[in-house]
């Protein structure tokens, strides 16, 4: 089974800053590490290739020292990682990153599935894994948090929705992206570290990969991003005074005068407003 | 000494002989020392410290923690001594930079780590720890960039491999995300125990955990060790250990089923302190005498040690207002 993981080299999630003044992201002094989710999808992807055979390749678009980040993932036990990197990448939207990746993998030649995690830290989007199904032509599902079986035809997973989960079956190949239920992500072993000393990522430019040059980075993006900001936290609160049967009291009339709560007669309860 | 409202404090510290070992036990007293030394870990006996100016170390600009899961007790012991750069077992050792932490689990802390993780849903995001994992020891270095740990880190793959370990048998963390499981991995030990100690007090409400908190020199590490494992096999107590063996300043912690248990414990506890005193230790590496082990500090340094610290007490409290019970059974004026 050949598995292809996605993975993006984001702040370390509990350190992001942002400068007031113009709004970005201060990336100095802060250290980076792979998306969070990602590592979640390159963990389920090596537990696939260890109970099916196969090879994991990491594959990732950005800054040339991104390079380090995807030695780890070769450390941790992916067979091949490749970097797309190129300044006529940069700037890239949701749509012109998938786009990329989708050209990158174009290039790996065939898989049976790629696996991303649900969304970056940083972003939050959970944009590109489903825009890179689409790309490649492929079938996708999102947010799995358990893949219940697979073979060479096909997958069946267990995904979460809004309102609970649904088991999903797709043919191959396929893209999945996945939850942080799905796995523990192992930590990497000093022979990994040793494994991957001698492993090279692999450089793509956008020539490398024949990418349309109108579809990719700034140019190619749908979307453009004007103005980073801090949301301001608006918080209304209210505090109810009196004992704790005045407190109910106050409460109960305030959610039925909002509509959110309903007495009615004779079904129950109602004993329990004055108690 | 000249207080802020003019007032002088005079007198003569004593000279005192102290263990050359990590020590919390009584009064730092030492020849032409400064005085912030007496009050740091002197258990509010001496003053109260209103306001302190503090100077901060540079954060390092890189940190790297490995947890290596050795086969044996004994090949663990050897790494960590190997780790120190002691010689040892005519073992070709490359030397390695010196660690800020050295830290070390046992395979009963092991054991309880793989119950809790595998019934407690609060441990389900430790790390799996495989059934050969026997003995651990956690080792941390800072430095000035990865690529210099990085290289610290293979040559510590070599000294695991030639110590009897397994390079693969490791947990290496760089990123802040990875050195936080290898710290939930290390404060979830105490905690498990802490756990514990909650339910079966609810039985027995008079237990309580029996921790040690002893250091000895280096060269004494081994037969420290020996002495623990010998004497809790034999009394057929629980316990695990942990701790910072980097300063063979390991926790013993006995954990009692019953009085009996509890009984048994205090006294393993005693013979212990006067065991590691005459192997030139400290009864207190870390956290102090407070009022529970004064005995201990009188073992430690006798008689004529405790008067030198009453005279040190006497100096700054005359009226044996502060912390009274702290260090001294009976107030420190007597």
């Amino acid at each position: 089974m050949n598995i292809v993981v996605c993975v993006k080299q984001v702040p370390a999630s509990n350190e992001v800053k942002l400068n007031r003044e113009t709004g970005t992201i201060i990336r100095e002094g802060v250290a980076s590490i792979i998306n969070p989710y990602d590592s979640y999808a390159l963990e389920e992807a090596l537990r696939l290739k260890e109970s099916l055979g196969g090879q994991v390749t990491t594959i990732s678009m950005g800054i040339p020292s991104v390079a380090g980040l995807l030695k780890t993932t070769l450390a941790l036990g992916a067979d091949r990682a490749v970097l797309l990197t190129d300044r006529k990448f940069a700037g890239a939207d949701t749509l012109a990153t998938a786009y990329a990746l989708a050209k990158g993998i174009d290039r790996l030649g065939s898989f049976d599935l790629i696996i991303c995690g649900k969304q970056a830290t940083d972003g939050d989007t959970a944009q590109v894994g489903p825009s890179l199904a689409e790309k490649l032509g492929i079938p996708h599902v999102t947010n799995v948090q358990q893949i219940v079986k697979i073979d060479r035809q096909k997958i069946c997973c267990r995904r979460l929705t809004d309102t609970g989960e649904e088991t999903v079956e797709l043919e191959l190949p396929a893209l999945i992206t996945v939850v942080k239920d799905i796995n523990l992500p192992r930590l990497p072993s000093i022979s990994g570290l040793r494994k991957a000393q001698d492993q090279q990522v692999a450089l793509w430019s956008a020539d490398d990969v024949n990418a349309d040059p109108d579809c990719i980075g700034l140019h190619g993006s749908a979307t453009q991003v004007t103005k980073t900001f801090v949301p301001t936290r608006e918080k209304e609160s209210e505090r109810l005074l009196g004992d704790a049967r005045q407190q109910a009291r106050q409460l109960v009339d305030r959610l039925l005068a909002q509509g959110l709560l309903s007495l009615s007669e004779g079904k129950g309860g109602g004993e329990s407003h004055n108690g | 000494m000249q207080t802020d409202e003019g007032e002088t404090i005079s007198g003569e510290l004593p000279p005192l002989t102290m263990p050359e070992v990590k020590n919390a036990s009584g009064y730092y007293l030492k020849q032409d020392m400064d005085l912030i030394d007496l009050f740091i870990g002197s258990e509010g006996t001496l003053g109260i410290i209103v306001e302190a100016e503090l100077k901060l170390l540079p954060a390092p600009k890189a940190l790297w923690g490995i947890t290596a899961f050795m086969p044996t007790e004994e090949a663990a012991l050897r790494l960590v001594r190997a780790v120190r750069g002691e010689e040892v077992d005519n073992l070709q050792a490359p030397r390695l930079p010196k660690p800020v932490a050295i830290e070390y689990f046992n395979c009963d802390a092991l054991a309880l780590l793989r119950q809790q993780r595998e019934h407690n849903p609060a441990f389900g995001q430790l790390q799996e720890l495989r059934p050969h994992y026997h003995t651990a020891i956690y080792l941390e270095w800072h430095g000035n960039s990865d690529e210099e740990l990085y290289q610290v880190v293979l040559e510590l793959g070599g000294l695991i491999e030639a110590c009897g370990g397994n390079e693969e048998d490791t947990w290496v963390a760089a990123t802040p995300n990875d050195l936080e499981q290898l710290k939930f991995f290390r404060h979830a030990t105490p905690e498990c125990v802490n756990m514990l100690i909650d339910q079966r007090r609810q039985i027995e409400p008079k237990i309580t955990k029996l921790g040690t908190d002893m250091a000895v020199p280096d060269q004494e590490l081994i037969r420290v060790v020996d002495l623990y494992n010998r004497d809790l096999a034999a009394s057929g107590l629980e316990s695990v250990m942990f701790g910072h063996i980097g300063n063979n300043h390991i926790h013993v912690n006995i954990l009692p089923r019953n009085l009996e248990d509890y009984r048994k414990g205090r006294e393993l506890y005693l013979k212990w302190a006067q065991a590691i005193v005459a192997m030139g230790g400290t009864v207190s590496a870390e956290h102090g005498i407070g009022k529970i082990k004064t005995a201990f500090l009188a073992e430690m340094y006798g008689a004529d040690g405790i008067e030198k610290f009453r005279t040190v007490k006497r100096i700054f409290d005359p009226a044996q207002r502060l912390n009274p019970g702290n260090l001294f059974e009976n107030g420190g004026g007597e």
